[in-house]
C-alpha cells in the first residue's frame, strides 16, 4: 500500500519523478531549492540511497516504492495534482509509457521525459512530450572536448 | 499482405503459422536468437533477431512496407513503443497490440493503436464462462 500524500499540506508546487537513478536523484536538491515538493518513485528501494538524506528526513522529498507505468500507483501519490512530471528511469520504454500516462490520462500540465534513442526522442518530441536525449547531450560535450 | 509480428512467443508463433499458411509475407522479430532459429526451421527464414523497440531493428524488418504490425510481447510498454514507432516513423498501415494490464487499454486507444486485445480480460472472461457453465450450475 503506497503512502497517501496529504493534499492539504501541499501549498508548494509538486513534482513527481519516476526513477531514482543518478539522473532522478540529481534533480532532487535543485528542485527543492526552487521551492518544489517532490515525490520520487522507483521499483527498488535501494535506489533511494542516492537521495540526499536530510531532505528526505525533513519532508520536501518523499521516496515511494512503486511502478511509474501504472496509473493506480501514480494516483496513490496524487500524481494527477502534480505541476511537473519527470520520467527519468533507465529505459526509454518505461519513460515513454509513464510520461504518456502522465500527459494523456492524468493531464499533468508539464511532462518531461528522458528518451535516449535519438529516433525515439524525435518521435516523442513530435508527439508533444518535452524530451531529453542524454546520448545527444553527452555526445555534444565529448565532441566539443575532443575538438578544443 | 506483409505482416510483421513482434514476439516469437506462443501468440506470435501461432499467428505466424496462420499467416504463412494463408500465403502472406511474414517477419517475426524477437530478442531470443534460439527462439528465432526454431521458428526459421519450421517456417523458413522469417525471423529477425533483435529488440523490436529499436528503430534499427524495425528498419531491418522492413517496417516501412508493413501492412500490419502485431505486437505480441508480454510487456505493454514494449508493445506500445514498437507500435508508435511503426506508425509514426515507419508510417505502416495498421497496428495491433496485446495489452496485459487493463488500465493500459485506454491509453493505447488514445495513442492510436488500431486494434487492442486485452489478454487478461479475455482469459478471465473465458474462465468465468467455464465456471458458470460447469461448476456453478452444479452447485
Amino acid at each position: 500500500m503506497l503512502p497517501l500524500l496529504n493534499q492539504t499540506d501541499r501549498s508548494s508546487k509538486y513534482v513527481v519523478i519516476v526513477g531514482s537513478g543518478r539522473l532522478g536523484a540529481s534533480l532532487a536538491i535543485p528542485l527543492v531549492e526552487e521551492g518544489y515538493s517532490l515525490c520520487i518513485l522507483d521499483l527498488n528501494s535501494n535506489a533511494f540511497d542516492l537521495l540526499p538524506l536530510p531532505l528526505v528526513e525533513d519532508g520536501p522529498i518523499l521516496p515511494v516504492v512503486g511502478d511509474g507505468t501504472l496509473e493506480t500507483h501514480l494516483r496513490e501519490i496524487s500524481a494527477q495534482d502534480a505541476d511537473i512530471f519527470i520520467a527519468v528511469a533507465g529505459r526509454d520504454v518505461v519513460n515513454a509509457l509513464s510520461a504518456q500516462i502522465a500527459k494523456h490520462i492524468l493531464q499533468i500540465p508539464r511532462v518531461i521525459c528522458r528518451i535516449d534513442d535519438p529516433t525515439r526522442n524525435e518521435m516523442y518530441s513530435r508527439l508533444g512530450l518535452i524530451t531529453v536525449c542524454a546520448t545527444s547531450l553527452a555526445a555534444g560535450v565529448v565532441l566539443k572536448a575532443a575538438k578544443s | 499482405m506483409y505482416v510483421i509480428i513482434l514476439g516469437a512467443g506462443k501468440v506470435g508463433v501461432s499467428l505466424a503459422r496462420w499467416l504463412v499458411r494463408a500465403e502472406h509475407e511474414v517477419t517475426v522479430i524477437d530478442r531470443d536468437g534460439s527462439e528465432c532459429s526454431i521458428l526459421d526451421d519450421e517456417l523458413g527464414g522469417i525471423s529477425v533477431v533483435g529488440d523490436g523497440t529499436e528503430p534499427g531493428v524495425l528498419a531491418k524488418a522492413g517496417a516501412s512496407r508493413a501492412d500490419v504490425f502485431i505486437a505480441t510481447t508480454g510487456q505493454d510498454g514494449d508493445n506500445l513503443v514498437a507500435c508508435q514507432l511503426v506508425k509514426h516513423v515507419f508510417l505502416a498501415a495498421q497496428t495491433v497490440s496485446l495489452v496485459s494490464i487493463a488500465e493500459h487499454e485506454a491509453l493505447f486507444s488514445l495513442l492510436g493503436v488500431d486494434f487492442i486485445v486485452n489478454t487478461t480480460d479475455l482469459t478471465v472472461m473465458s474462465v468465468k464462462d467455464q465456471l458458470r457453465e460447469s461448476v456453478l450450475e452444479e452447485a
